[in-house]
């Protein structure tokens, strides 16, 4: 029953914003809810954590045949998390989205999105989740549209575009595997391969098929241009909502298929994931060096940080799953604040140009300190979360014999700071030039009210959240490993399912 | 320039189409129709009638908006997929009782959503596509 309340909590809440249309007090109560569905989250965090697995046959179908939902450690942790984000970003649009979007159904979007998402970490049949991937699509499309301004027309197209494709790879590769094994939950899928000797080569194609699909979603390299070409447009809350969630949901459905079925395949697939993560950390921070957009800055960030995780998926070992489920998670969090502050800063100045900016630190100190925990937190600074994440990753890399891949790891780490450094040194420290002031005035639907109450409220907590996730890093890390370790054994996920 | 055999054609064929469409509803479970092929069905009735008759001749005669409309289709969906939960069921589990002779249980409840659902959706887009083509004037 548990397991679902994720899912049903965002629906009612969808429903009641489809059927009280003008309704003063709509934000607050979308607030409630975000808080509720922390509530649920933390019970469901709390009951996996205890049994380890929770399972939920819907429709009393047994598993084979029917849609199970399936909460293990990982999916709960991920859960979690969202639902912090998800908060966090709620808050924050109580102020900064203008009258209009709110009006237009902004809210009852945004709980769509966290449906998808709730969704796809809880689902464990393969064609429910790409239906939570279509529901997480549809919701984000509209969000990033929504206010129709042209260059987040422009953006969104693109955007949907390039997820509609990996859309289809994704359910032709559902459509061969369901070809070849006849069967969509995951567990029997597991469970039938795992009878073969060695993986027979004819499953491949459908997996590279998924692979594309996942690696489209999550923005790994080859497919990454979706993701700098759009975040920028929309307002500046739905991109911090979409960087904190859709890329982490493919991510984490590609550890998902890496632990059930790919791992089978390991000879084949380990260089592949680790040529991927390896690119994509690299070219993702080489291209951030040369922007000079606040937020287009952060996006190229979100693709070399995708790699980080991929990195430790491509190590498989229990250390570095460990560490690519905390990177993740810290991941989460700290761009999430990141393009906060960078909402807060455009709600001010109207624009991101960072040559424009400046002076933000002597009129806003306490902006310029959320800033400060979260971007080097991504950097990877010592008290930091970021840190913890990086030193688990790197000391993984180390100990599974590929000193290659570490070394780069810790190479793009520098360059992360360096761009951050940048940011920093652009808006927050250097003193505010008048004679490149803008002539152009905040736009209207964008600005906030008087009170920024709420978005102090919001970055401040998440801040919170970053440090103390750094400082009180070790029970999170034994539970990362916990998770690690019912994921790299498949066999336990399989029989729990299926009986 | 009206044209009144047309336009007596098309209010007939709405209720035809709806009518056909509740049969469809009804006999779903066990024989093909359901929720979503009846629902498209009545929308084609109001797709009909609003080419005729303009997209605002629709809105009237549907009384309330379409988003209310969807909104109920998801609230009866919604309510049949937790009723079971009081059974001490998982979500979405049938449960079935008799009313006279006849079954009712919740699959018919949550097709009746789907129905409402897929109803208020499609005649929400044709009345805002024909908006924006500017159909009416």
């Amino acid at each position: 029953m548990i397991v679902s309340l994720p899912i049903f909590l965002p629906l009612s809440f969808m429903i009641f914003a489809f059927l009280f249309r003008h309704y003063r007090g709509r934000e607050y109560i979308a607030v409630a809810a975000a808080f509720l569905n922390v509530i649920t989250s933390i019970l469901l965090f709390s009951q996996t954590a205890r049994e380890g697995m929770l399972k939920l046959q819907m429709g009393d179908w047994p598993a084979p045949y029917g849609i199970t939902l399936v909460s293990d450690r990982f999916s709960a942790f991920m859960v979690l998390i969202a639902s912090l984000i998800f908060l966090a970003t709620t808050a924050y649009s109580v102020r900064s989205v203008d009258w209009n979007r709110k009006s237009f159904g902004y809210y009852l979007f945004s709980f769509g999105v966290l449906m998808g998402v709730n969704g796809s970490f809880l689902a464990g049949d393969i064609f429910n989740l790409y239906v939570w991937f279509e529901v997480m699509l549809m919701a984000s499309f509209i969000l990033m549209s929504h206010g129709g301004e042209r260059q987040q027309l422009e953006g969104s197209i693109k955007y949907l575009i390039l997820n509609l494709i990996s859309s289809f790879f994704f359910v032709a590769g559902i459509g061969l595997l369901y070809g070849k094994i006849g069967s969509l939950n995951m567990a029997d899928i597991a469970s039938k391969l795992m009878k073969y000797e060695t993986m027979p080569p004819e499953i491949n194609p459908a997996f590279i098929l998924i692979f594309v699909g996942f690696a489209i979603k999550g923005a790994l390299v080859p497919f990454f241009f979706w993701l700098p070409a759009s975040y920028h447009t929309p307002p500046p809350v739905v991109t911090a909502l979409f960087s904190g969630l859709l890329t982490k949901v493919g991510i984490y459905s590609l550890i998902r298929f890496y632990s059930l079925f790919l791992y089978q395949h390991h000879e084949f697939w380990q260089p592949l994931i680790l040529g991927v993560a390896v690119l994509s950390m690299v070219i993702g921070v080489i291209t951030a060096t040369s922007q000079f957009e606040f937020r287009k800055i952060l996006s190229f960030h979100i693709i070399s940080q995708v790699g980080y995780v991929v990195m430790g998926l491509g190590l498989y070992t229990i250390a570095g799953l460990a560490g690519a489920i905390y990177f993740l998670a810290h991941n989460m969090l700290s761009k999430t604040n990141a393009f906060l502050v960078a909402g807060y800063v455009y709600h001010q100045k109207g624009t991101l140009n960072l040559k424009i900016l400046g002076g933000f630190y002597k009129k806003h100190p306490l902006w310029a300190i959320f800033f400060f925990i979260s971007a080097f937190s991504l950097a990877g600074l010592p008290p930091l979360s970021g840190f913890v994440g990086k030193f688990l990753l790197i000391k993984a890399g180390i100990e599974a014999d590929h000193l290659g891949i570490a070394l780069i790891a810790l190479f793009v780490g520098f360059f992360t700071l360096f761009s951050m450094v940048k940011i920093w040194i652009e808006v927050f420290w250097k003193p505010e030039d008048n004679m490149k002031k803008l002539k152009r005035i905040p736009q209207q639907n964008w600005s906030i009210q008087q009170n920024p109450l709420w978005m102090t409220l919001s970055s401040g907590g998440m801040a919170l959240l970053i440090v103390l996730g750094g400082i009180f890093a070790s029970p999170i890390v034994d539970y990362c490993y916990l998770a690690a370790e019912s994921l790299m054994n498949p066999q336990l996920y399989v029989d729990f399912v299926l009986n | 320039m009206r044209n009144l055999i047309l336009e007596k054609i098309a209010t007939l064929f709405l209720y035809v189409m709806i009518g056909f469409a509740l049969f469809l509803l009804l006999r779903g479970h066990n024989s093909p129709g359901g929720g979503f092929i009846a629902g498209i069905l009545a929308a084609s009735g109001f797709l009909m009638y609003a080419i005729v008759f303009g997209s605002e001749a629709v809105l009237k005669k549907i009384v309330v908006n379409p988003r209310y409309i969807i909104g109920t289709g998801l609230l009866l969906s919604l309510i049949s997929a937790i009723i079971p939960i009081f059974w001490g069921l998982p979500p979405m589990t049938a449960i079935w009782g008799t009313l006279g002779k006849i079954h009712v249980g919740t699959p018919l409840l949550f097709d009746t959503g789907v129905f409402v659902l897929v109803t208020g959706m499609i005649i929400s887009i044709i009345t805002n596509i024909m908006d924006v083509l500017k159909w009416n004037s």
